[in-house]
């Protein structure tokens, strides 16, 4: 089995990182391509961008910026955020992406997943849910977590898996943008339920979260944006707790480990 | 040049940055002119059995791979392109890949599917890929079953399988070096340059 990972998540608007908590409150800071390198550096498994661009002139300026990605950072990168379509996903892997996220577009036009996962291959295709607490259980948003759906996130799961998604990353509103920690039972929930990879979201605040979910679920791999971008920890301090606590991690090679 | 041939589907930019800073000349195409213009290829890892094979079966083109071959053209392949070199896949039943090397894809039947992520590839066979274990990053869902002889790196996902094959001038490669950050890199710049120092 693969080594766990961690796979830290830029938000991004045309060429420029933002850090935002919850879609709202934007501010401005850095270059991505930068960005990227340099958690490659501290020993991220994966890197992923999130296009918030909200224009058209933006989107093109963000595609570039994939482009100047790939041509220089040498671990996998996932871009999601936007996606309405088949072209939008050839058009970020002709740019770099190795994997590319369908949130929304997947509830609405369910097909866009098998078409992408037959022309592409499903290891490229990563479906990205939202999902909450309601009085009835969780449900599935869309829009940016807007919009409340009748879907129940591991059912949904199980139906993207059949459609031909690759890999499920699964966001929880409720955590997403606090510090409280993975929503470790919806998690388990859809991981349970799937025999894809998933990737847990929101709520990343302490090192200790890390290792309970994955520790208490068959989440494969963990994504976090805010504490690696506020430097809370250090990706290289996050695989040593997550070492210590028995968890399989990829340690970065040196220098001296080539060959 | 390093012909990286291009079967119409996905991400080769990568591949190629990866190729060029190992110091190659590449070129993405396809063709029979292309092919005997190379001095290595590239059969990267992007699409599917069928859609590749599809591509790969002009008559032209065969016959000009298997001549490049035979006179020892260097080849890499990626992931996809290492299971296009054997006989078939059961990822596009009834249809034949290049049947360079003996064997076939299958698909794996336990743990996460696709197997995604960087795991270890410990040394295997007569000419290994490696002297010791490294983490190399793999996104696939079929893995090749092959003779022990080609085996050049082992690696396990519930069951070992060949990470790595390699026959006369041909290298196979089940994972991502150019997604696989220093041990990838050590191995494309191997393949551009063979004389080149280790280090």
């Amino acid at each position: 089995m693969a080594a766990r990972r961690i796979i830290p998540c830029l938000d991004v608007q045309g060429d420029r990182v933002v850090k935002g908590v919850q879609f709202k409150n934007l501010q401005d800071a850095g270059d991505p391509v930068t960005l990227a390198l340099a958690y490659s550096d501290q020993g991220a498994d994966e890197v992923a961008y999130l296009d918030i661009s909200a224009t058209l002139e933006a989107r093109r300026t963000f595609l570039g910026m994939v482009e100047r990605t790939a041509d220089v950072v040498t671990i996998p990168l996932t871009v999601g955020g936007g996606v309405r379509d088949v072209q939008g996903f050839r058009d970020l892997l002709l740019a770099g992406a190795d994997k590319v996220a369908v949130n929304t577009a997947a509830v609405v036009t369910p097909d866009i997943i098998g078409e992408a996962a037959d022309r592409f291959g499903s290891q490229c295709v990563v479906v990205a849910i939202d999902a909450r607490r309601t009085e009835q259980g969780f449900r599935v948003c869309t829009h940016a977590g807007t919009r409340l759906t009748e879907l129940e996130p591991a059912a949904w799961a199980a139906r993207v898996e059949e459609l031909g998604a690759g890999e499920i990353l699964l966001t929880s509103m409720d955590a997403d943008g606090g510090t409280a920690g993975y929503d470790v039972e919806l998690t388990g929930l859809v991981a349970d339920a799937v025999n894809v990879p998933v990737i847990a979201s929101g709520g990343a605040g302490e090192l200790r979260h890390f290792s309970e979910v994955l520790a208490r679920t068959r989440a494969q791999a963990v994504l976090a944006a805010s504490v690696f971008h506020y430097g809370v920890f250090t990706i290289g301090q996050v695989k040593t707790y997550l070492q210590e606590q028995g968890i399989e991690v990829r340690v970065v090679e040196s220098e001296q480990e080539e060959g | 040049m390093i012909l990286v041939y291009d079967y119409g589907a996905g991400n080769l930019r990568s591949v190629c940055g990866a190729l060029q800073r190992a110091g190659g000349w590449v070129r993405i195409g396809r063709g029979a002119d292309l092919v005997r213009q190379a001095t290595r290829l590239v059969l990267p890892g992007v699409g599917s059995f069928g859609a590749a094979m599809e591509v790969l079966s002009d008559a032209g083109v065969q016959c000009a791979l298997q001549e490049r071959v035979r006179e020892g053209m260097p080849v890499l392949g990626i992931c996809l392109g290492m299971q296009l070199m054997f006989d078939a896949s059961d990822e596009s039943p009834g249809v034949a890949g290049l049947g360079w090397l003996r064997g076939r894809s299958v698909r794996f039947e336990r743990g996460r599917i696709p197997h995604m992520g960087w795991s270890r590839v410990r040394p295997g066979g007569p000419a290994p890929i490696c002297s010791r274990p490294h983490y190399y990053y793999f996104a696939h869902s079929y893995y090749v079953q092959s003779a022990q002889e080609t085996v050049a790196g082992v690696c396990e996902h519930e069951q070992p399988f060949a990470a790595a094959v390699r026959s006369g001038t041909i290298l196979g490669v089940q994972f991502h070096p150019e997604k696989s950050q220093r041990a990838g890199y050590t191995l494309i710049r191997q393949f551009v340059n063979p004389t080149a120092g280790g280090r």
